[in-house]
């Protein structure tokens, strides 16, 4: 009776809407060439439309979206674009259940229609937006670049910070405690350079190096508690392949890992973060705190032996409340043992899993095409790949929702060299769907774009601090001097 | 009289066009390339509401729709021509709506001339004198309103509007018609002062509002605008000065009105005031001209063109400035198979005059990058070309980085990013058909494989990774030659960094690594390299074991017999031997 009634909707609104009608399609045994790839997603209630293209070249194109108690028609001459509020009004019915879409598209005059696919609507909330970096995939030259967010409702982006308004500089390693917009811990590098931290309103430039530190604080991972900060230090050095796909090489000379205390203005670490004889990177602290996730590489000759440099997941105990850390340093996955290096551990918020890159060696794994995302159930400490996501490019730097629901990855499988934001969603059991890519209203956006998406993380609401406020803070000479801790 | 004086001041107009026209054709034709290569103007509704969401955005729409044109060499100078003599004519129109004095009219042609001086810059864009012509022809239409009222009202309206549409050269627009309104006849005045006002607060707050509600720029780019000045971030002092002599001419119009009758003493005056006018101008245009830029940049578009012959021309006609010519030249010559022979006709500046390091400018890097191209470095040319992109000030995206980095990711068969690049530049007016006829390549390894340039730089691509050193270019091109015998230029670059070096011990070490290229006869100036080491070693020259014509063994003994008899030796080898290695080795 109900799909009876679907049927006579869909005649309904085929029969009364504008446009040409689809009669006698030529029937095509395929699924429609949609990009972006939406075909079979799973997908939030709350997510802006998926607008999309078809691949191949066609005159009109003509889809219709059947859900729970509603169907979207629309015939459009090039980019399917659903009208965000049938959309919005659809999905909030269809949650938990399906959507069916039927493309048909009018080439030399003549109407082909493809098999159905289906899109899930999940009935996990997700976060508000989408926090990222855009700037070009380049090597040592930076221009214009911003950290913006995207509301993932209706797929706007605003601006949190462009350097046409600073000397202008680069900026980046924009983190959020558990995504929470209120608080951000933002690099900026070149002239005035020094890391942000917002708080509210309230915004301090830091020069985040002591005396025991090698450099800047770079990698960033918040406390749960928002009272520290992970950071790690760097000295890095680039190299450029003559043949190589992977184009460019970042290699550490040196690395470390330090704790920002935010209410005292300390940085402190320990011995076992700090090894001359090893590079620690990559931190980041567990759900409840108490654990801090880094990774580590024995030092070897650079430039010679640069891609033997493969890095470990490991742990060390944290305390917050005496900022100590434990005398041991566990692996949870060994992966030099394996030929292979890790990078970007990222506990999910419920401490039930961590999602780390992994790629042949290094850490710069954006320029490596088998970097592909892992997960490790930290009940069982079992970890598998993330074939559900991987592709047969690179997939790269993550994170999770705050309800540890979806997460977002960066991912270069369109075209191979830009990156953009690919969202998938997991469940109670660790089963992960489908990835969808960012929605934009024009999805060919993402052709004519010379910009990647870096470094995306979910916000569980808008970042409001002003733009200008940030850039004349940067601008500003007067810095807060970081203390070294003990 | 009066018809005489409005005649010369058409052959005055006529004169600057025409000058205009040689000027750009034939002194400066290589900047109006240099402006289309940074730039890529796309044919697309999104490329346009790009530019016109922010101030002076439509203007410098309209100039990059018109450097395209830049594109064609004849047609460039022709425009250039044409859009000083429009400025020159709305300065004229406008200033006539305060009097039509034929006697100040050679000042109308005080800002075109400034302008075509500021343009010898290559920082200042089309952008600013469109900026200017648009708000003039904006301010003739207002200042044409009969009632004062209306004009006034109008003009409140036109200020943002024209704000938006130009950026700060709007400034000019109620500043020429508060002049206006201070020159109309007592009985049609309104309240000047408070029009004035107006006027300025008015102009001054849009700025303020586009800066704190409507875009995030910085304030210098809202003051003036983008299109203007290269540099987002300096202060373009030119802008200021144009700005300044435009107000000064309209209020010598609006000061000194037209006389009835035409004296002699006039016409003295008005002869005076051409010969300043046009003496000023072309002395600040020649104070302008910057030749070095202009010979970089006429490399620059041989060489990226492949007119190889145009560019050793060049050399053969003025000495090359700086290294960047000269490696444009080295380049020149070794696709012409005349380097070994001929490099040292010419001044060389060491390795840095062959493959000058990188540096984080624009223009450096892709003018190099063409040599790693064409040496089958891939990557290295990929990486230069979008490096030079990124570094071009003004963020814009560039017609012929892209059209390079289309190649070298077809080349290295990653076809995707290949047409992504493609179809972008099918957008375009003049890089479309090239784009659309490459499309065709993607994925046909058989066709890309034939290709004559393609399909030879494939063969030329290093078949074993490694990770670039600028420090180790020998090692580099070693490299090259050992994995592809045959990359004569690989070759021939190993041989030139050695004697360029003055390494004579590495010189004769790889010269063998040439035997694959077959040459039908080994180049003079190995011949003149490898003599020269067998002479320090050896008197006999007829038992050399190489291959060295007799002239180079008469030139050389001729050579050292000057060189160890003379004390003047160089002053006089300079005469007939300066185009030998030998001079270069004992004397460069």
């Amino acid at each position: 009776m109900k799909s009876i009634l679907s049927l006579i909707i869909v005649l309904l609104v085929l029969l009364t809407s504008c446009g040409e009608q689809v009669v006698n399609p030529e029937k095509i045994n395929s699924l429609p060439p949609v990009f972006p790839d939406y075909t079979g997603v799973t997908i939030p209630a709350s997510i802006a439309p998926l607008n999309f293209v078809l691949t191949t070249n066609y005159e009109q194109i003509d889809v219709t979206i059947t859900g729970k108690g509603g169907v979207i028609h629309l015939q459009e001459s090039r980019v399917a674009a659903i009208s965000p509020k049938e959309w919005s009004a659809l999905l909030d019915k269809s949650k938990g259940d399906s959507l069916q879409v039927i493309v048909a598209a009018k080439e030399n005059g003549k109407w082909k229609q493809y098999l159905p696919f289906s899109v899930y609507v999940s009935s996990e909330p997700i976060d508000y937006g989408l926090v990222y970096r855009l700037i070009a995939p380049g090597y040592e030259v930076w221009s214009k670049m911003g950290i913006y967010q995207t509301d993932l409702h209706t797929a706007e982006q605003s601006t949190i910070l462009d350097n046409k308004l600073m000397a202008p500089n680069c900026m980046n390693c924009h983190t959020f405690p558990k995504n929470n917009p209120k608080k951000m811990s933002l690099h900026i590098r070149g002239a005035n350079g020094a890391t942000a931290l917002v708080q509210d309103k309230n915004i301090e430039m830091l020069s985040t190096k002591t005396e025991q530190m090698i450099g800047n604080a770079q990698y960033t991972y918040w406390h749960p508690s928002e009272k520290y900060i992970a950071y790690s230090t760097n000295k890095t050095q680039q190299g450029f392949h003559a043949r190589d796909a992977k184009r460019v090489e970042v290699i550490d000379l040196e690395s470390d890992v330090f704790v920002y205390d935010v209410v005292k203005n300390e940085m402190v670490s320990c011995p076992l973060l700090s090894k001359k004889e090893s590079f620690e990177t990559f931190p980041s602290f567990s759900a409840d705190g108490k654990t801090l996730y880094f990774c580590t590489a024995n030092s070897r000759p650079i430039p010679d032996e640069y891609n033997q440099i493969r890095y470990n997941l490991c742990s060390i105990a944290f305390d917050p409340a005496s900022r100590t850390f434990g005398n041991q340093v566990d692996t949870l996955f060994a992966a030099e043992a394996m030929g292979k290096s890790v990078s970007f551990p990222r506990p999910s918020y419920d401490g039930k899993y961590l999602m780390f890159t992994l790629s042949d060696y290094g850490n710069f794994s954006i320029w490596h095409k088998e970097a592909d995302l892992w997960l490790t159930d930290l009940t069982t400490r079992q970890s598998r790949p993330l074939t559900e996501v991987n592709s047969n490019d690179v997939e790269s730097y993550h994170n999770w929702s705050s309800n540890s629901r979806w997460f977002v990855f960066s991912s270069r499988r369109i075209d191979g060299l830009y990156t953009r934001p690919y969202i998938a969603g997991i469940d109670a059991q660790g089963k992960v769907t489908k990835p969808f890519l960012l929605p934009q209203k024009d999805p060919d956006d993402y052709i004519r774009s010379f910009y990647s998406y870096n470094l995306p993380e979910f916000v569980t609401g808008p970042v409001t601090v002003n733009p200008r406020d940030l850039a004349a803070a940067a601008m500003n000479p007067e810095r807060k001097q970081v203390k070294a801790g003990r | 009289m009066k018809n005489l004086l409005r005649n010369t001041n058409m052959l005055l107009t006529l004169i600057c066009g025409v000058a205009a026209y040689i000027f750009f054709a034939f002194f400066y034709e290589d900047h109006l390339h240099y402006q289309e290569e940074l730039q890529l103007f796309q044919f697309t509704p999104q490329y346009f509401i790009e530019n016109i969401q922010v101030p002076a955005g439509f203007s410098s729409f309209l100039s990059q729709f018109i450097a395209q044109f830049f594109y064609l060499p004849w047609l460039g100078p022709l425009l250039m021509a044409v859009l000083i003599v429009r400025l020159q004519l709305m300065v004229k129109w406008v200033v006539f709506r305060f009097n039509k004095n034929k006697l100040l009219e050679p000042l109308t042609f005080v800002p075109a001339l400034f302008y075509w001086a500021l343009l010898c810059d290559e920082n200042y864009m089309l952008g600013g004198l469109i900026a200017l012509i648009l708000t003039l022809q904006l301010t003739w239409v207002l200042m044409k309103i009969n009632s004062p009222g209306m004009r006034v009202g109008i003009t409140f309206l036109f200020i943002p509007l024209t704000y938006w549409l130009v950026g700060g050269m709007a400034f000019l627009l109620p500043a020429i018609l508060f002049l206006y309104e201070l020159s109309r006849p007592t009985d049609q005045r309104v309240s000047v002062v408070k029009i004035g006002a107006g006027y300025f607060i008015l102009m001054l707050i849009c700025p303020l509002i586009a800066r704190n509600y409507l875009v995030l720029l910085p304030s210098m780019q809202l003051l003036f605008g983008a299109g203007y000045y290269r540099y987002l971030i300096y202060l373009p002092y030119g802008i200021v000065i144009l700005w300044l002599l435009t107000l000064l001419v309209a209020a010598l119009f609006c000061r000194f009105k037209e006389k009835a009758e035409v004296h002699k003493n006039n016409v003295i005056a008005y002869v005076a005031l051409v010969l300043f006018v046009f003496g000023g101008g072309a002395y600040l245009i020649a104070h302008s001209f910057n030749g070095v830029a202009e010979e970089v940049m006429g490399y620059d578009y041989n060489i990226r063109t492949k007119q190889w012959d145009k560019a050793i021309a060049m050399a053969d006609k003025d000495i090359p400035a700086n290294p960047l010519s000269v490696a444009s030249l080295n380049l020149a010559l070794c696709q012409k198979g005349v380097m070994g022979d001929r490099m040292f006709h010419y001044m060389q500046n060491g390795t840095e005059g062959l493959l000058p390091m990188f540096d984080r400018d624009y223009l450096l890097p892709m003018m190099v990058g063409e040599i790693y191209y064409h040496l089958g470095l891939i990557n290295t040319a990929q990486r230069f070309a979008f490096e030079g992109m990124e570094a071009i000030p003004d963020y814009k995206k560039s017609a012929r980085c892209i059209k390079r980095l289309a190649e070298t990711n077809l080349i290295n068969g990653t076809y995707d990013i290949a047409r992504k690049y493609l179809l972008i530049l099918q957008n375009t007016l003049f890089y479309r058909d090239w784009a659309t006829e490459t499309l065709t390549y993607l994925g046909d390894e058989a066709k890309i494989n034939a290709h004559p340039e393609w399909g030879k730089l494939r063969k030329y691509r290093p078949k074993e990774d490694f990770l670039f050193s600028e420090d180790q270019q020998d090692v580099m091109l070693g490299i090259l030659i050992q994995q592809e015998p045959t990359n004569r230029m690989a070759y021939e670059y190993l041989m030139a960094y050695y004697l360029l070096k003055k390494d004579l011990q590495h010189f004769m070490q790889y010269l063998s690594l040439g035997n694959a290229i077959q040459y039908s006869s080994m180049p003079v100036s190995y011949q003149e390299a490898a003599l020269y080491v067998w002479g320090l070693q050896s008197t006999d020259l007829n038992n050399i074991p190489f291959p060295v014509s007799n002239l180079v063994k008469q030139r050389m003994q001729t050579y050292a017999g000057i060189y160890t008899s003379r004390s003047d030796a160089e002053a006089y080898l300079q005469k007939q031997f300066s185009d030998t290695y030998w001079f270069y080795f004992h004397y460069k």
